[in-house]
């Protein structure tokens, strides 16, 4: 099978392959969720370079066309489900818009509506069609918008810490069905988070992001396995292997992204920086089978 | 008086306990208020007695008038009275014209009704979509136009504008009647002095509320699936945007009830507002309590109307 290239650009490349999950980490202020409005050209800024889907490069379209694009070649799921449901709108009315406005008729968007919330496991959804979204809980909420990103099958979804607004039972289901959906459909998904938990229990290639810039590309396990990047290694720190250890929390926090520090911009919270770390901004390099973006790479 | 929300679908009261819940603060609101203008008609300095028999009667006729009115009797005995009344719905006898007050309320109430519905139909129907189109030209020409005319429409004294209107229309054009009423052709300048403003008001709300809904995630998610910026405007945003519209129009349409003051004087518009400052004027003692009783009822009523709009529009403010 033909894998298709999904491109952004944020001083960096990164593709995405057709069916494959890719997460962007970071922390919060990294720059993570403008990537992922910008990808589809939702981001209030102006982007430049190339968002290429099926080799169809997203910032060359024009309104009309993008408009066209997104929900049925490109969708998101955002973090707040309780936000990014009309209020005064019926659940059912929103989902049937992205088959409408895609040009199903009403009958047909109802049918495939009703079908798409058995899917994502909804109970009794006839009757939540015609409910309001305050009647339904976060969880529920979640998987309307999920709903409605994969309603018309695209070709790249974009999931934007999709469960850090929900309880941690919630936050396991929701995964569990993100899974599920990017299996059976086959879908490539974007997921963003700040928890690298998350970015293991569904992905296989991993992007560390840090001040805007990419700072770590590879797969998840050999990440896992030996963080190269030594941002990479403040944050595997962060996760609790066991009750003893204790949690080291990486001191300080990401820069000002409208005045970045010269040089390697991880290099004021970096234990390993050097003079030329604090001078010279190192490049991508290839290291194995991932990219990492260190001066000092092979010496620490 | 707040609003009946919903918890997860559950209403928190139930629509008749809401109702009575209503009635009981509206009760209790009303008694307040009558009391309070009870005190404040009688702390104005001037004796209604004196009023009533001119300048050049002797003490005598005073004293003989002031026993007539009952206002001879401690303050106290004349409060319980007005109470007793009021719980019968008798608004008693006004001094100044020796026929119930009620009667006078009702023969003035129309017009009042009236001129507030055609000035804020007026107002709406021309208010939200320029605020509509002020808001998706935000920064245009057109934007800059429709805010220069609200802050002007809010800020010109509605006397000033209802004279000007007067010196155009009546004085120039001799089209339209200074004053008086009977014909349409009387509604119009005081329909549009009020509508004017009302409109100002109702231009600056909407835009605000619209590019305060445009700003809404819901908003991001509808441009996600496809959506054109018009269809997000017209089924997204508008009706969000219209809730606290709908307020301020009830509130505004509710203090038009109690009669425009200003514009009924200027355009010698027969209305409650006209009554309540005559009636002030010659201490009429239970023409003010009566009116602004009626007045403060109307006001009341509207409010509760504009709650039970709101269940209409908002989904979560839900009665069943």
């Amino acid at each position: 099978m033909e894998s298709r290239i999904i491109r952004a650009v944020d001083g960096i490349d990164f593709t995405v392959r057709e069916g494959d999950c890719f997460a962007i980490v970071g922390e919060s202020g990294s720059g993570k969720s403008t990537l992922g409005l910008s990808l589809i050209r939702l981001c209030p800024g102006d982007v430049s370079g190339e968002i290429l889907i099926d080799g169809v490069n997203l910032l060359k379209l024009s309104e009309d066309e993008i408009r066209k694009f997104r929900g049925s070649k490109i969708s998101i799921i955002f973090q707040e489900p309780s936000s990014a449901l009309n209020p005064v709108m019926k659940v059912g009315d929103q989902l049937m818009e992205v088959f409408t406005v895609h040009g199903y008729s009403k009958s047909e968007a109802y049918q495939k509506s009703l079908q798409l919330l058995k899917t994502v496991g909804i109970p009794e959804a006839e009757k939540r069609m015609q409910t309001y979204p305050h009647q339904l809980s976060g969880g529920m909420k979640q998987r309307v918008i999920i709903a409605m990103a994969i309603a018309l099958n695209p070709r790249l979804v974009i999931a934007d810490e999709p469960t850090s607004a929900l309880d941690v039972t919630i936050q396991a289901q929701i995964l569990n069905l993100l899974k599920n959906l990017s299996q059976s459909y086959g879908l490539s998904t974007i997921l963003i988070t700040h928890d690298m938990g998350v970015a293991a229990e569904l992905c296989n290639r991993i992007g560390i992001m840090y001040a805007g810039k990419m700072v770590e590309i590879g797969p998840l396990n050999s990440i896992f396995a030996i963080p190269l990047h030594p941002y990479t290694r403040a944050l595997m720190s962060c996760i609790p292997r066991s009750l003893k250890e204790n949690l080291k929390p990486l001191p300080g926090h990401v820069p000002d992204l409208s005045n970045p520090p010269k040089g390697c911009r991880f290099h004021p919270r970096c234990p390993y920086a050097k003079e030329v770390c604090t001078l010279e901004e190192p490049n991508l390099e290839k290291i194995d089978d991932r990219l990492v973006s260190c001066h000092r790479v092979g010496e620490i | 008086m707040g609003l009946c929300y919903t918890v997860g679908g559950k209403p928190v009261l139930s629509a008749l306990k809401y109702f009575f819940y209503r009635l009981l603060t509206l009760a209790i609101t009303l008694i307040g208020l009558v009391t309070l203008i009870f005190i404040l008609i009688r702390s104005i300095p001037g004796d209604p007695a004196r009023v009533l028999a001119g300048m050049m009667a002797s003490e005598e006729d005073v004293n003989l008038i002031r026993e007539q009115l009952g206002l001879n009797q401690p303050i106290y005995i004349q409060y319980f009275i007005y109470l007793k009344n009021l719980f019968t719905l008798n608004l008693g006898i006004s001094f100044r014209t020796d026929s119930p007050v009620i009667n006078e309320i009702f023969a003035r109430l129309p017009n009042t009704l009236l001129l507030a519905v055609t000035s804020t139909c007026t107002a709406v129907i021309f208010g939200i979509p320029l605020g509509v189109i002020a808001a998706s030209k935000k920064g245009g020409k057109l934007d800059f136009l429709l805010s220069t005319f609200s802050i002007a429409g809010i800020s010109l004294p509605i006397y000033w504008l209802g004279l000007i209107l007067i010196l155009i229309f009546s004085v120039e054009l001799r089209i339209l009647p200074a004053g008086g009423s009977g014909t349409p052709m009387h509604l119009i300048l005081p329909t549009l002095t009020i509508a004017l403003y009302l409109m100002a008001f109702i231009v600056k709300i909407t835009k605000a509320s619209v590019i305060d809904s445009m700003e809404k995630n819901y908003v991001i998610t509808a441009k996600s699936k496809g959506l054109s910026e018009r269809t997000i405007l017209y089924k997204h945003v508008l009706k969000n945007a219209l809730i606290p519209v709908v307020t301020i129009i009830g509130l505004q349409f509710g203090a038009l009830l109690g009669g425009a003051v200003i514009t009924e004087t200027i355009f010698a518009w027969p209305g409650l507002g006209r009554l309540i400052v005559d009636s002030i004027n010659s201490r009429d003692y239970p023409m003010v309590q009566g009116s602004i009783f009626i007045f403060a009822l109307l006001y009341a009523l509207v409010n509760l109307a504009t709650d039970i709009l709101y269940t209409f529009i908002d989904p979560r403010v839900r009665l069943k």
